[in-house]
C-alpha cells in the first residue's frame, strides 16, 4: 500500500480510530493484523518471508538468552544467515550471477545457471536490518529477548515503517508497544503536520520533479549539458523529498497513534562537509552501520590505514544495501573517497582557510562549505540515478558541454515548472526556519487564527498543487 | 461568545483564508492553465468566443485567443458585397492535421472567391477539435448575432460520450441567486483545480487515452507488442493515433506488467452502451434550439450529414455504433423542418469507394486536403442550389472548374494520404511517449528524434516522414512540401 493512495487514506484513519477504541492488551493484535494487511496489499505471498525472518530472530533471540555468551555464537550466525540469506537471494543473486557469468564467458567457459526470476519484496533490506540489529543486541546482552511473540512480530512488522524505515532499534521501538497511548490531541496535531508536510515533499515535489528527472536519465544520448545539469539538481531535491517525505509520513502516522520513530533526516543539504551529511541522511541506516559494522571493524581506534579500510568497507556496504547494480557500488565508493581523502586534507584545507581569511567571514565560509558538501553529494547522485555505469559516464562526460539557450520543458509545462519552483521555495524557507524549532513546533506557538490558517493552508496546498501519478512509487521502496 | 462558538468562528476564518491564500497562489502562477482543462471540461466553452476591437477606426470582431478555436478577423458591419458564411462543427470541420490552410471551409472560400470574383467571402470557421453539439450549440448562441449569411453545422461525431461529460455541457437553468455563486465557482481556479482531481476526466480520443494514461514507462514494453503490431499494421487496422486504442484492444495484454491497469480503459473502448438514447435526445434538442434560432431570425442553416471512412471501419464497428443513428437523425430533421442536407455519404460513395481510404481520408474519420475539398465543392453546390448566391451556367462552371488551382491540394494529399504516413507517426508517438511524461513532450522528442534520425541519414524514409507531418500539422507547408520532394528524389515511393 502506498502512502500516497486513496486506499491509504482510508485504511490509516481507521486503523487510528480503532486503535484507540480497542484496549490496551489487544492493541498488538490489532496493529499487527493492520501491518501484515498493509504489507499484503502490495504482494500477498510475501509476507511468508516477513513471518520466517520474525520467527527465526524471536527464536535465536530466546536462545541466545538462554545459553552461555560462548555458545551464543551459533544462533547469531543463524540470524545473519537467514536475513542476509533472504537478502541475498531476492536481491543480489541476479547481480552476483550476472559477474561471474561475464567472468565466465571472459575465459569461455560454459555458465549455466540461469537468474531467478523473483520480484524484489518491498522493504526487506529494511525489515532484514531492523531484526538483525535485534539479534545483534541480544547477542551482546545490550537487550533482553523478547519474549512476546507477537509484540516481536509487530516491531519487525509495524506499518508506518515497514517498507522504507526508519530502520527501528529494539531498544527504542519495542518498549513502546508495552506503553499505554491515549488518545492525545496534541500529538495528533504534530503527527498530521508531519504527514502533510511528507505529503507535500512527496506529491508535490519529488513526484513532479521525477518527470524532469526521468525525462533525461532515461533518454540521456539525446540531451547534454544544462538539461543534465538542471536534471541532476531535480534529482538531488527528488531523492531527498521523496525518502524524507516518507520518513515524516511515516513517523506523522507513528505519532497520531502515541509512538516515537527516530528522525530519519535532519536537513541533510545544509552540511558543511560530508561527514555531517551522513549525521543528517538517513540517520536510522547510518548509526545502523556504525553502530553494528563501523565500531566492530575497530572504527577509528584502529591505524590510520586500517581506519580508511573501515570507512570504505562501510560506505562500498552501504552502496551495495541500496541495489544490486554497479552504479550504487561506486556512489557508495565515492562517499567513502570523499571521507578519506578528507582526513587527508584536513591541515591544508585549514591552511588555506587561513590564508584566504575564511575563518574571519565565518558565515561566508559556512555558506562555502555547504556549497561544496552538495555539489559532491550532487556528483554522487548522478550515479546513483544513472540507469547504468555508462550512462553515469556519458553524463559526466557532456554535463558542462554544449550549453545550448533553448532548454527543453522536460515534460512540464510553465505552470508546473513555476509550482516546483514555488514548492521549492516553501522547502527551503521551512527548513531555514526549522535550525532552531520544528515545523510543528513552529506552528503551535502561532496565535490560533494563524496556526489554523497555517493548517487549513497546507492541506489545501498539497492537494491543489499535488502532482499525481501512481506510478511514481517511493524511490527507496526499491532498496 | 461562548467558547465553542469562539471556537467554530476561528476555525471557518481560518478556512476562509486558507481558501483565499490557495485561490491566490493558484492565480499568481495560473494553475491549471486554461489549456490544461480545455480539453476536458464543460466551463471552457462557455462565450463570448469573440471580441470586439477596434482598428483604424474601424470595428472587428476576433477571436477571443484564450478559446482557442481557428483565428479569426470580420468587420463588426457586413459590406453588401460580402457572404458571411460560420462552420460550427468538431475535428472534422476544424481540418484535423492541417486547421486554417487546409479545412474545408479554407477550400470553400477558395472555390468561392474563383466562382465570384465580385463578391467578399468571409468563411468563418468556428469549429474545435472534440466539440459536440453541446458546446457547439454555445459558439452558434453567439455567432447568430454577427449577420451570418449563412451556418453550416458538420456535426456528429463527439456525441457519443459519457453521462458525466453531458451534464456538464447542458446549461442547466439555475435560480438567480444560485448564478453568482456558480460565476463565482466558474472562474476559480482552486474550485477548477479540485474538479479536475475529482471528476475524471472525460476521455475524447481513444488513442490520446492509451498515450497518457496506459502507456507509462512501467506499462508498455514495445519488446512485446513489436510482433503483434506488426501484424495489426499488416491487416491495416492500425491508422492513428486517434485510434491507437482499437489496434491496442487486439493486443495480446497478457504478457504486460500492470495489465490491470488496461482494463478500465478496455472496458471503456468496448462498452456497447456508447451511445445511449440521452445521447441522442440530447442531440436532437441542442439541433432543433439552433433550427429554431435560424428560422427565427431567417438565416439560411445547411447541414453536413456524417462522414466516414468505410474502408477501414469494417473493423471498427464499435466506435461506430451510433453513425446510422446521427445521421438518421439529420436527415429526419432536414426533411421535417426543411433544412438543406448534403449528404457525405451519398457524396463519396459516388467516387471509387475502394480507393477511398487511400485517397481521401487521413483516418476513420478525418479527412486529407482531397477529402476537404470534395466536401467544399458539395456545400458550395448545395448553397447556389440553396439560390443564396447566384447561379452560374454549367458551361461557365465547367470552366472555373479547370481554373480552381487543385495542383497545391495534390500536392499535399499525395504526401499525406500514404497510410504509413500515419502508422508511422502513430508508432513513433508511443515509442516517445513511453519515454515522455506528457503530451507536449512526446512531440517535442518526435521532432527531435526525427531531426537526429536525418542528420545521420538523409535518406530515413520514417524520419523524413514525421518532420514533414509535423510541418504539416503545425501549417508549415513549404516546409511540408520541400520534405515530400527530398523524399521523392530519395525514395521514389
Amino acid at each position: 500500500m502506498l502512502f500516497n493512495s486513496i486506499h491509504f487514506l482510508i485504511f490509516f484513519p481507521v486503523v487510528v480510530i480503532f486503535f484507540f477504541l480497542i484496549p490496551q492488551r489487544q492493541r498488538w493484535i490489532f496493529l499487527l493484523a493492520a501491518s501484515y494487511y498493509f504489507y499484503m496489499c502490495w504482494k500477498m505471498e510475501y509476507i511468508f518471508l516477513i513471518i520466517a525472518s520474525t520467527l527465526i530472530d524471536y527464536f535465536a533471540g530466546i536462545r541466545m538468552e538462554n545459553v552461555v555468551r560462548s555458545k551464543r555464537t551459533k544462533y547469531l550466525l543463524l540470524s545473519l544467515a537467514a536475513n542476509l540469506g533472504l537478502l541475498f537471494t531476492f536481491k543480489y543473486f541476479n547481480f552476483f550471477n550476472g559477474a561471474f557469468r561475464s567472468a565466465f564467458q571472459h575465459f569461455n567457459i560454459v555458465y549455466h545457471i540461469p537468474n531467478l526470476r523473483v520480484l524484489l519484496p518491498v522493504g526487506i533490506s529494511f525489515y532484514t536490518f531492523q531484526t538483525l540489529s535485534y539479534s545483534i543486541d541480544v547477542y551482546r546482552g545490550e537487550r533482553k529477548a523478547e519474549r512476546h511473540l507477537g509484540i516481536f512480530a509487530l516491531y519487525v512488522a509495524f506499518f508506518p515503517q515497514l517498507v522504507a524505515g526508519p530502520i527501528e532499534r529494539s531498544t527504542r521501538l519495542l518498549p513502546q508497544f508495552y506503553e499505554k497511548h491515549s488518545f492525545n490531541y496534541q500529538r495528533l496535531m504534530d503527527g498530521f503536520i508531519l504527514m502533510v508536510w511528507g505529503f507535500f515533499k512527496k506529491i508535490v515535489i519529488a513526484d513532479r520533479l521525477a518527470v524532469v528527472v526521468n525525462h533525461v536519465y532515461n533518454n540521456v544520448s539525446d540531451f547534454s549539458g544544462l538539461s543534465f545539469l538542471i536534471a541532476s539538481y531535480c534529482f538531488a531535491l527528488q531523492i531527498y523529498c521523496d525518502f524524507s517525505g516518507y520518513s515524516d509520513i511515516a513517523i506523522g502516522s507513528a505519532r497520531i497513534m502515541g509512538f516515537d520513530l527516530m528522525k530519519n533526516f535532519n536537513r541533510p543539504y545544509f552540511s558543511k562537509s560530508i561527514s555531517e551529511f551522513w549525521k543528517r541522511w538517513h540517520i536510522s541506516l547510518s548509526t545502523w552501520f556504525r553502530d553494528y559494522l563501523y565500531i566492530p571493524l575497530g572504527g577509528n581506534r584502529v591505524k590510520k590505514w586500517r581506519w580508511h579500510v573501515n570507512i570504505m568497507i562501510v560506505f562500498l556496504l552501504s552502496g551495495m544495501w541500496h541495489g544490486a547494480n554497479w552504479t550504487f557500488l561506486i556512489w557508495g565508493g565515492l562517499h567513502g573517497f570523499y571521507l578519506v581523502f578528507s582526513t587527508f586534507t584536513h591541515k591544508l584545507r585549514q591552511k588555506i582557510s587561513s590564508l584566504f581569511l575564511l575563518d574571519r567571514f565565518v558565515y561566508a565560509k559556512k555558506i562555502f562549505a555547504v556549497i561544496i558538501t552538495f555539489h559532491l553529494v550532487l556528483l554522487g547522485w548522478i550515479f546513483f540515478r544513472a540507469n547504468s555505469l555508462s550512462d553515469a559516464f556519458y553524463i559526466l562526460k557532456h554535463i558542462f558541454s554544449s550549453f545550448s539557450i533553448n532548454i527543453p520543458t522536460f515534460g512540464l509545462d510553465q505552470s508546473q515548472w513555476y509550482t516546483a519552483l514555488l514548492a521549492v521555495a516553501v522547502l527551503l524557507i521551512v527548513h531555514f526556519a526549522e535550525r532552531k524549532n520544528s515545523l510543528s513546533n513552529i506552528i503551535r506557538s502561532q496565535p490560533s487564527i494563524l496556526r489554523w490558517s497555517l493548517c487549513f493552508f497546507l492541506v489545501i496546498f498539497v492537494i491543489t498543487m499535488g502532482y499525481y501519478d501512481y506510478s511514481l512509487q517511493f524511490i527507496y521502496f526499491q532498496f | 461568545m461562548p467558547l465553542y462558538l469562539k471556537n467554530i468562528s476561528i476555525i471557518g476564518l481560518s478556512l476562509l483564508i486558507a481558501l483565499c491564500s490557495a485561490e491566490g497562489l493558484l492565480r499568481l502562477i495560473n494553475y491549471p492553465s486554461i489549456q490544461d482543462e480545455a480539453y476536458f471540461f464543460g466551463f471552457y466553452g462557455t462565450p463570448p468566443y469573440f471580441q470586439k476591437i477596434k482598428i483604424n477606426d474601424r470595428y472587428f470582431y476576433q477571436t477571443n485567443p484564450k478559446k482557442d478555436i481557428q483565428a479569426n478577423t470580420f468587420p463588426v458591419v457586413k459590406s453588401d458585397s460580402t457572404f458571411r458564411v460560420f462552420v460550427l462543427g468538431g475535428s472534422v470541420a476544424y481540418g484535423e492535421a492541417f486547421g486554417a490552410s487546409g479545412s474545408f471551409a479554407y477550400w470553400m472560400q477558395k472555390r468561392l472567391e474563383a466562382y465570384y470574383p465580385e463578391r467578399k467571402f468571409e468563411i468563418i470557421n468556428c469549429a474545435r477539435k472534440g466539440f459536440g453539439s453541446c458546446r457547439v450549440k454555445n459558439i452558434f448562441d453567439e455567432i447568430i448575432g454577427y449577420d451570418p449569411d449563412l451556418i453550416i453545422l458538420f456535426l456528429g461525431n463527439n456525441e457519443a460520450r459519457d453521462d458525466r461529460f453531458h451534464r456538464n455541457e447542458i446549461n442547466i437553468e439555475i435560480r438567480p441567486r444560485l448564478k453568482k455563486i456558480k460565476h463565482v465557482l466558474d472562474h476559480s481556479y482552486l474550485f477548477r483545480r479540485l474538479f479536475q482531481l475529482v471528476i475524471k476526466k472525460r476521455i475524447i480520443s481513444f488513442g490520446q487515452e492509451v498515450l497518457d494514461t496506459i502507456m507509462k514507462p512501467d506499462v508498455f514494453d514495445p519488446e512485446i507488442f513489436t510482433p503483434q503490431i506488426e501484424h495489426v499494421n499488416s491487416i491495416r487496422s492500425i491508422l492513428d493515433v486517434q485510434y491507437g486504442g482499437l489496434w491496442i484492444s487486439k493486443l495480446d495484454t497478457s504478457d504486460i506488467p500492470h495489465r490491470d491497469r488496461m482494463q478500465p480503459f478496455l472496458q471503456q473502448l468496448n462498452r456497447a452502451d456508447q451511445w445511449h438514447p440521452k445521447f441522442k435526445r440530447i442531440f436532437l434538442l441542442n439541433i432543433n434550439h439552433m433550427i429554431d434560432q435560424c428560422q427565427e431570425k431567417h438565416v439560411p442553416l445547411l447541414f453536413l450529414g456524417r462522414v466516414r471512412n468505410f474502408y477501414y471501419n469494417r473493423d471498427a464497428r464499435l466506435l461506430f455504433d451510433y453513425y446510422d443513428d446521427t445521421n438518421q437523425i439529420l436527415k429526419s430533421l432536414s426533411q421535417k423542418r426543411n433544412i438543406p442536407l448534403v449528404n457525405l455519404l451519398s457524396v463519396f460513395s459516388s467516387l471509387n469507394s475502394e480507393e477511398i481510404g487511400y485517397n481521401y481520408f487521413l483516418d476513420s474519420i478525418h479527412l486529407n486536403l482531397l477529402g476537404n475539398q470534395i466536401i467544399a465543392k458539395a456545400a458550395v453546390s448545395t448553397f447556389i442550389q440553396m439560390n443564396l448566391l447566384d447561379q452560374i451556367p454549367p458551361s461557365h462552371l465547367q470552366a472555373l472548374e479547370k481554373s480552381v488551382d487543385l495542383n497545391e491540394t495534390k500536392a499535399r494529399a499525395n504526401y499525406t494520404y500514404n497510410s504509413s504516413y500515419f502508422a508511422s507517426i502513430g508508432w513513433q508517438k508511443l515509442i516517445c511517449l513511453n519515454k515522455a511524461s506528457s503530451r507536449k513532450q512526446a512531440e517535442e522528442d518526435i521532432v527531435r528524434i526525427a531531426s537526429k534520425a536525418i542528420e545521420l541519414d538523409p535518406k530515413d524514409m520514417e524520419a523524413c516522414m514525421l518532420l514533414g507531418t509535423f510541418d504539416v500539422m503545425y501549417g508549415n507547408i513549404q516546409m511540408a512540401e520541400q520534405v515530400w520532394k527530398n523524399m521523392k528524389t530519395n525514395f521514389n515511393p
